[in-house]
């Protein structure tokens, strides 16, 4: 959606690394990250940071609360990562993120999944409404992209009112990942398949079908889109190395 | 008209008019005291149903608050099945709301109200929460359907659409119920006084045509008698023709007939003897007609003979007292002594009864069935030429009703209508006589001054009503510690006083105000409330405190104070040293005053640290008195002095210089925190320098805008909320942050909150001190918690000290935290070790070592 390239970059990039030297710090940049990427995007920044005297600070919630405190300025961040476009949109209508400088470079799944310990088997979606499944944990609709999702697909195929009553939100994927795998054997959850761990078992693949594609979008706030760590940062994002890492993370990553 | 009366005898030309008119006069005052009686019912009628339908109204707003909890509650819930409980208790709150409703109406119509104001404002309370409670519950049903976030946007709109109204339509009706109450007293006593000179009127206008009729018959009868003189002394000179005629038949005229006859034909004794008889036909049918008067006359009569035995008495006495002739013939009359008239009465009754033969008064006697009663007698004693009296005859008059209509106004005016004590009048006139006799038996007499200890936030949290019900509570309580013989009164909202008289041992009044204390501080129970108060009791002693009412009840008042400032909840005597005291608070004020010039004040400063690696993010600046005799004095000692003596804008401006230099100073050497935050008083809130003074801290020494917060209380931001959001959006708009602090100890509208233009809100530590334990704590943390998220706000949590508590909220995303388990205030040297040694990062367990 977005390219972009500025022959000033390299001048104010020189300039602040000299403003740098004199200080006492190195540059700081703040990630706001939907909580389904954190960890990925903590190991490109990892990555970065060993390269670039700068130092990033992630904030990781769902994508709805970190729009809303950006929007709301109890957050202060430099790049924002979105599960959905719903709430990117959110901030191109707020006037903080300009439409052209967006992009989506990754894709996800979602997947029904139990305790690595459950005996719970699924061979089929409607299985859902049995009685061998008690509680469904899913995210908050309003807030998490990944519960938006769920509950379309559950709505599309007929479903949303009779597990209803079986249904349990949480705030955020890593809280679902974290309850989930804690959980007894007669609870499921649904959560994208990068935020599977060691101690959760995948039981039945989501139909992409039956929802909206789910894609990821990432800008940088137009108040520090034209600092050089911002812009430099994007630009390591979206290279090869930081697709590679998506890629290994289990991210469908469009090719440049 | 007035020959006809001439025709008839003097008597009856005197008694039938007076019986007439009496009778009148009698109906009369009979019907407007029956009238008075009605009007003191209806009054108590309006007291009684205005205060059930207060009630009502108090029960629908708590109701109202809870249900407002409740869907709160329903939007932060997470599970399905504890959605469907709370929307099942959400549907019975309503119901409760609704069925409530109908009881705030007025059954009763009182004359010149009309109920159609209150019809037309009830239905529209009625219509406004059957529409709020409608759109609510598509919030609610969007909640189900968990969409939360439309449903809080949606909740927050109906919110403030509706609650506003509600409050007001509810505060309206409230006013106009007390205004009704008023306006019905006033309409009755108006009408009870109307009443009361009608009877008077009727009396005087009795009286006068009494007194003319008696003038008219008076001027003839003597008329007449000068005629018949002269014509004697005509006769008597021998001229036996001289003329004479008899114009009527009464007395006057009967004796001049007789005159003429004995003129004329002296010598005829058969004429005379004829004369004679006819002139005893004429007495004995006026007899007759005398004892049918008597008989159905309409007021109780009695008649005596001269050694006060009964001889007769008619049928309405017979009505009055129950008693018939044949149960009290021969009897004295002291058979109908009720035993409660004194004995002066009865002795100014038979003094009058000798000297001027007619006596009236008030008499206490009893009916035959026992019923002490009050009536209006008149008695006469009938005498013979010799003054030798005949007979008595006695007329009655039952006054009860008139009796019990002034006992009641009697009481109205000396009486505390809400708790049956004397009210502040009485209560002096009862002193004045108390200190007359102490001072005659050389007694001393003790002023117990009571004020309860926090009435106003029983009153503000609980209602009026609890209020009310507490001092009546209260009232009942000092009753049974005191003796008959000493007073007790109620002279103002939450303050009463006990005059304990004829003392001869003070130390008896240290006892009782210790009981009293033990008695008012023991658990109170209204309704569904059950609390704790407790008195300060301040006293004074007659004669050495004071010699008047105004000097004891001062003293004793100035000693209440003493009491409050020693921490409530104790009893302190009147003392020379209290008058000292407040001198020396003079003197604080003045040392007050020079504490800025002097630079006696601090600033300490307390980290806030992020939840999420525990890094300092901002610090909170504390005030600090250093003073140099007393030490280190807390603000809340001297900053509503401060306020009171208006200094507080010149020290809150002091307070933003020195933290915007210390944060500037941080900022030359290195690490420091992003954010200092001050506090504002709601006095300086209030101030139009307010905005001139944080412009000039943050300019003078070059400091961010947004590095700067400034926090203030929620109660000082609920106040005046129209003035606080004027004021915060200047400061807002200057690009500072800003924060409300205690969050959750005051009463705090949404509708207001998303109308501030506010950052940040401070859990207050109230709520935080015990997570652990108290689940309603832990409920009020998480929904205040993600109110602040939907809001788009930060949180951050004072108070916090252990690492349960951290862990807590950390769990559910609170922003920042602050409390001694990252660090104490610290003065400004020991901030920059800590800033140094920590490098911005805090290790908690580390701090609480």
């Amino acid at each position: 959606m977005y390219q972009h390239s500025s022959n000033l970059f390299p001048g104010i990039f020189f300039l602040c690394c000299c403003l740098g030297l004199t200080g006492v710090h190195a540059a700081s940049i703040t990630l706001a990250v939907a909580n389904s990427t954190c960890n990925t995007i903590k190991q490109v920044g990892e990555r970065f940071s060993a390269r670039h005297p700068v130092e990033i600070d992630y904030i990781c919630k769902s994508s709805g609360r970190l729009a809303k405190g950006l929007h709301g300025r109890a957050i202060e961040a430099d790049i924002y990562i979105s599960a959905n476009r719903r709430w990117m949109e959110y901030m191109v209508k707020g006037g903080q993120i300009s439409a052209d400088k967006v992009t989506s470079p990754w894709g996800n799944r979602l997947v029904v999944s139990a305790p690595a310990a459950s005996p719970l088997v699924m061979e089929q979606w409607s299985d859902l409404v049995g009685e061998g499944i008690h509680t469904i944990l899913i995210g908050d609709p309003g807030t998490a992209p990944f519960g938006r999702y769920t509950k379309q697909a559950l709505q599309r195929t007929g479903l949303w009112e009779q597990v209803k009553h079986k249904i349990t939100t949480k705030k955020h994927i890593t809280l679902l990942a974290e309850t989930l795998a804690r959980s007894d054997g007669r609870t499921v959850g649904i959560l994208f398949s990068t935020n599977l761990n060691h101690r959760l078992q995948a039981l039945f693949p989501v139909d992409p079908a039956w929802h909206p594609p789910i894609r990821y979008y990432m800008a940088p706030i137009d108040k520090s889109a034209d600092r050089p760590e911002t812009r430099q940062l994007l630009d390591f994002i979206l290279g090869p190395e930081g697709r590679e890492i998506f890629g290994n993370a289990g991210f469908h990553v469009t090719p440049p | 008209m007035f020959g006809k009366l001439q025709n008839c005898s003097l008597y009856r030309q005197l008694i039938i008019p007076m019986f007439g008119i009496g009778l009148l006069s009698l109906m009369g005052t009979v019907y407007f005291a029956n009238i008075l009686k009605e009007s003191v019912a209806a009054l108590d009628e309006v007291y009684v149903q205005g205060d059930l339908r207060l009630r009502s109204l108090e029960k629908i707003e708590k109701q109202i608050t809870g249900y407002r909890a409740l869907s709160l509650r329903h939007l932060t819930e997470e599970e399905f099945s504890a959605m469907q409980e709370i929307a099942q208790e959400l549907q019975h709150s309503r119901n409760a709301i609704l069925a409530i409703l109908p009881e705030t109406l007025n059954p009763t119509r009182i004359p010149g109200h009309p109920e159609t104001d209150r019809y037309v404002r009830v239905n529209d309370l009625s219509n406004r929460l059957e529409s709020y409670f409608n759109e609510s519950e598509a919030a609610i049903r969007l909640s189900n359907d968990f969409e939360k976030e439309a449903a809080f946007v949606l909740l927050s709109r109906i919110e403030s659409e509706y609650i506003p109204e509600i409050k007001e339509i509810t505060s309206l009706l409230i006013r106009h119920e007390f205004e009704d109450i008023s306006e019905s007293r006033q309409a009755l006593t108006s009408a009870a006084t109307q009443n009361l000179f009608t009877t008077i009127a009727i009396g005087i206008a009795g009286g006068s045509v009494l007194l003319f009729i008696a003038f008219i018959v008076i001027r003839n009868v003597t008329r007449r008698l000068s005629q018949l003189l002269e014509w004697s002394r005509i006769i008597s000179r021998g001229d036996y023709t001289a003329p004479l005629t008899a114009d009527s038949r009464d007395e006057v005229g009967q004796l001049t007939g007789a005159m003429m006859e004995m003129a004329e034909n002296i010598a005829d004794a058969h004429k005379g003897l004829h004369l004679a008889k006819r002139r005893a036909e004429s007495i004995a049918e006026t007899l007759k007609i005398y004892a049918n008067a008597f008989e159905n006359s309409g007021e109780a009569i009695l008649i005596s003979d001269r050694e006060n035995r009964i001889i007769n008495v008619n049928r309405a006495f017979t009505q009055q007292t129950g008693y018939r002739l044949a149960d009290v013939a021969g009897k004295n009359p002291r058979i109908l002594s009720g035993g409660n008239t004194s004995n002066e009465t009865y002795h100014e009754m038979w003094q009058a009864l000798n000297q001027d033969n007619f006596w009236q008064g008030e008499l206490w006697d009893r009916k035959k069935s026992g019923e002490i009663y009050p009536k209006w007698a008149a008695i006469s004693a009938i005498r013979d030429e010799e003054e030798q009296i005949l007979f008595h005859i006695a007329s009655f008059t039952d006054i009860s009703d008139r009796k019990a209509a002034e006992a009641r106004i009697e009481h109205l005016a000396h009486y505390d209508i809400l708790t049956g004590l004397l009210n502040r009048f009485s209560l002096e006139s009862r002193m004045e006589q108390a200190v007359l006799a102490a001072k005659r038996d050389e007694l001393q007499l003790a002023v117990l001054f009571i004020d309860l200890d926090r009435f106003k936030y029983v009153n503000d949290s609980m209602g009026h009503h609890v209020g009310d019900q507490l001092l009546i509570e209260v009232a009942g309580r000092l009753k049974s510690c005191i003796r008959e013989s000493d007073i007790v009164a109620r002279i103002g909202g939450d303050e009463f006083v006990i005059v304990l008289t004829g003392l001869k041992d003070v130390d008896r009044v240290s006892d009782l105000a210790g009981h009293i204390i033990e008695q008012l501080s023991l658990p109170y129970r209204v309704e569904d409330h059950i609390f704790d108060s407790s008195p300060s009791i301040g006293i004074s002693v007659y004669p050495e405190d004071g010699k008047s009412i105004d000097e004891l009840l001062k003293n004793s008042d100035i000693a209440m104070y003493h009491a409050k400032d020693q921490g409530r909840k104790n009893f302190q005597f009147f003392t020379e040293s209290l008058q000292a005291a407040s001198e020396e608070r003079v003197d604080f004020e003045h040392q007050l005053r020079n504490a800025l010039e002097l630079d006696q004040f601090e600033l300490y400063y307390q980290a806030q640290v992020t939840t999420e690696g525990s890094r300092i993010y901002g610090m909170e600046a504390l005030l600090r008195w250093n003073h140099p005799t007393r030490g280190f004095i807390p603000p809340d000692r001297f900053i509503p002095i401060a306020e009171e003596i208006d200094i507080i804008n010149e020290l809150g401006a002091w307070v933003l210089d020195r933290a915007c230099a210390q944060l500037a100073l941080w900022k030359q050497r290195g690490d420091c925190p992003r954010q200092i935050s001050v506090n504002l008083s709601a006095r300086q809130l209030q101030s139009e320098s307010l905005i001139d003074t944080v412009r000039n801290a943050i300019a003078s020494h070059g400091l961010d805008k947004d590095e700067l917060e400034l926090e203030i209380t929620e109660t000082a931001a609920m106040a005046d909320p129209e003035l606080a959001i004027r004021q915060l959006n200047r400061l807002s708009r200057l690009g500072v942050s800003l924060a409300i602090d205690d969050f959750g100890t005051g009463y705090s509208s949404l509708a207001y909150l998303k109308q501030l233009p506010i950052n940040t809100l401070k859990l207050d530590r109230a709520f935080v001190g015990d997570i652990e334990n108290d689940r309603n704590d832990a409920e009020i943390c998480m929904a205040t918690i993600a109110l602040a998220h939907n809001l788009g706000l930060n949180i951050v949590a004072e108070g916090v000290e252990t690492l349960a508590q951290r862990d807590f909220l950390a769990e559910y995303r609170c922003d920042y935290l602050q409390g001694y388990l990252f660090s104490r205030p610290l003065p400004p040297r020991e901030v920059e070790e800590l800033l140094r040694c920590s490098g911005l990062t805090m290790d908690a367990r580390a701090a609480t070592l």
